[in-house]
């Protein structure tokens, strides 16, 4: 089983998953830079052929403002 | 000794959110490949509820840009008119024991605000969100005495979200 906790981006960054979300049959994944934590990207998870995974920018701002929805409403719990 | 709120809205703005960054990060341009990963993706085993917080901050920001909300003056105007009805209704005991613990978040604070914007009565205001009866606000200003430029419209629901949040600390007494 491998820890993919941290991921690097096209970016050559370096993001610590923050959270994992499913809707609508995506999964959103939530990043923050490791050495920035108010640096965030969001992306989609999917999978292509012979199950290997993929993390894929979002369509729109609509789906990102989606994506940030999803997010405030899972964790406004948080203080 | 009474305490101000702390963290006006540019500090937090300043410090925590840039919606371009975001949405370059995040929304495809053309020709972008995504990204192939190895395995499952977790949860980050290391992330902290700071973190946590920290992200809320920031995507709660740039949800209010993306509804093209003035982020920074609705913060300052909210913080502003708090000070002055806690201040104006609560015994000198009261105003500190609730400014020394109130701990309401930016998103809280937005949600609360967007919530007040609903409840009000839209005939009352013209386009620009001027009172047609032609009254105005008193004029409240930050603690750096700058004139926060909000609508009438704007200034009412965070002067009601701003009572709200007095009326459930003196409910909870």
């Amino acid at each position: 089983m491998i820890d993919n906790s941290i991921i690097m981006l096209d970016d050559n960054i370096r993001y610590r998953v923050i959270d994992k979300i499913e809707h609508n049959n995506n999964f959103y994944i939530y990043l923050a830079n490791i050495n920035d934590d108010s640096d965030i990207a969001v992306r989609k998870e999917i999978i292509k052929e012979e199950d290997k995974h993929y993390l894929e920018r979002l369509d729109s701002t609509e789906e990102l403002e989606e994506a940030f929805n999803l997010f405030l409403e899972k964790n406004k719990e948080e203080k | 000794m009474k305490k101000e709120l702390d963290l006006t809205g540019m500090d937090m703005v300043n410090q925590h959110y840039n919606l371009e960054r975001i949405v370059s990060k995040s929304v495809k341009k053309k020709e972008t490949k995504a990204k192939r990963i190895f395995g499952e993706i977790y949860r980050g085993k290391y992330v902290t509820r700071e973190q946590i917080k920290v992200a809320l901050a920031v995507i709660g920001f740039a949800v209010i840009a993306l509804k093209g909300l003035k982020t920074v003056e609705t913060l300052d105007y909210y913080n502003a008119t708090l000070n002055k009805q806690v201040r104006h209704e609560m015994s000198a005991a009261d105003s500190k024991e609730f400014l020394d613990n109130y701990d309401t978040g930016v998103v809280e604070k937005i949600d609360n605000y967007t919530d007040a914007l609903d409840e009000l009565n839209k005939d009352n205001y013209d386009i620009l969100g001027n009172r047609k009866d032609g009254s105005h606000n008193e004029t409240i200003k930050t603690d750096g005495g700058s004139i926060i430029n909000l609508s009438d419209k704007e200034k009412d629901a965070l002067e009601l979200a701003a009572q709200a949040e007095i009326e459930e600390y003196k409910r909870g007494k």
